[in-house]
């Protein structure tokens, strides 16, 4: 797979992508994406688990269009997700800090999480840092 | 009715607990018949369930006969205990059953992996990737994937379904008899909209991961289950507040 470059990420990077339909029943599928990830990254189980979840929870609150595309960006001390597009930012709205929101989650989940336009609609970006050594967690 | 002195005590903590509503029976009640909740709990292991688990739905069991004892029926304490912790370990076998068809090697190796992750999140103080649980487990990284995203495909049983036929109470507020002590330890910020549709457990466990920020790792030691336990627990309880939210909103729009 050649390497890729990303405006939106530090340098050049390795990517995978998965394209679903825009439906519920493929978030499985994404799961699986990210299990095939990890293993490929020597991520924890922990790590792992928290990534598909991050990204089932995305998934299962952004509104979906036609077709969901998820974009790992590989490099050499984590990957960034990209996943989208959405007609509207998931992480946008009215803040009810009493509310456990998809950006609390986020935060918890992942290392960073950021909503970015491109000229087809919102995406956003999830980021996942592994520590020196196999076993991120 | 001849009682021996351990039945005679028994029968004073009951009396105490249902008359007086005193907790701190209760408490002794529970402690003293746990090794009876294992006991029946390991007759029910190596039937896809982990041990673990069987002995926290045996404990379940084992609160809601003390809770619904009737002392005036004559009978003897265990004699009561021993049908209602059966029944919520089989009721616990059928709210699991797998909703689509899992092969069964899929199954075993998510049992493994359920133990192994554990042991070897302990052993290497980390949890263990995919490459080393497959070598653990002997099998290719693929199947550990395959098998892990297989328990996904449980059946979830809506909380909010009658705890048992005729019952009005539904099977969160069963719940929430069961572990009181989980509900002193609330945070205000748990009173959230969606967060109140969970059972104390659940609120528990979504209190320490997304509020406190403890691993799952540390939840599970913390409650004594497996860290594939919390993580389930941690989709189910995010889904019934997903559905709660969105009850909510159609309420306010008929409203």
């Amino acid at each position: 797979m050649p390497p890729v470059s990303d405006p939106g990420l530090s340098g050049p990077a390795e990517t995978v992508t998965l394209t679903i339909p825009g439906q519920p029943r493929y978030i499985g599928i994404a799961r699986m994406f990210v299990g095939g990830l990890a293993a490929r990254l020597d991520l924890g189980y922990e790590t792992m688990d928290d990534l598909q979840l991050a990204l089932e929870s995305v998934l299962r609150k952004a509104e979906l269009g036609e077709h969901v595309t998820v974009e790992a960006h590989l490099e050499d001390d984590g990957v960034s997700i990209l996943v989208g597009p959405f007609a509207h930012d998931p992480l946008a709205g009215e803040r009810h800090p009493e509310r456990l929101e998809l950006e609390r989650l986020l935060s918890t989940l992942v290392a960073g999480s950021e909503s970015t336009m491109r000229d087809d609609g919102c995406w956003l970006r999830l980021d996942v840092r592994i520590p020196a050594g196999s076993g991120s967690a | 009715m001849s009682l021996s002195p351990n039945q005679v005590e028994e029968t004073e903590l009951l009396r105490a607990y249902h008359e007086r509503g005193d907790t701190s029976a209760r408490d002794k009640l529970v402690e003293a018949n746990l090794p009876l909740a294992r006991a029946i709990a390991r007759r029910y292991a190596g039937r896809g369930e982990l041990l673990d688990d069987l002995v926290q739905v045996a404990s379940i069991g084992l609160i809601k006969a003390i809770d619904r004892f009737d002392l005036e029926r004559g009978v003897f304490f265990r004699t009561y205990a021993v049908p209602t912790i059966v029944g919520e370990i089989k009721r616990h076998f059928r709210d699991r059953a797998w909703a689509v068809h899992v092969p069964r090697r899929l199954k075993e190796l998510n049992q493994m992996l359920s133990s192994l992750i554990q042991d070897m999140s302990a052993q290497l103080e980390r949890s263990p990737t995919i490459a080393e649980l497959a070598e653990a487990a002997g099998v290719e990284e693929e199947e550990v994937v395959e098998a892990l995203e297989s328990s996904r495909a449980y059946t979830a049983e809506s909380l909010t379904a009658p705890a048992e036929e005729g019952s009005e109470l539904d099977r969160m507020q069963t719940l929430g008899v069961v572990e009181e002590a989980f509900e002193r330890t609330e945070d205000q910020q748990l009173l959230a909209v969606g967060i109140q549709a969970l059972g104390p457990r659940e609120r528990k466990i979504i209190q320490l991961r997304f509020y406190e920020g403890l691993t799952q790792t540390q939840i599970a030691n913390e409650l004594g289950i497996s860290q594939m336990h919390v993580s389930r627990l941690i989709r189910r309880a995010l889904e019934t507040m997903r559905d709660e939210l969105e009850r909510g909103g159609i309420d306010a729009e008929e409203r």
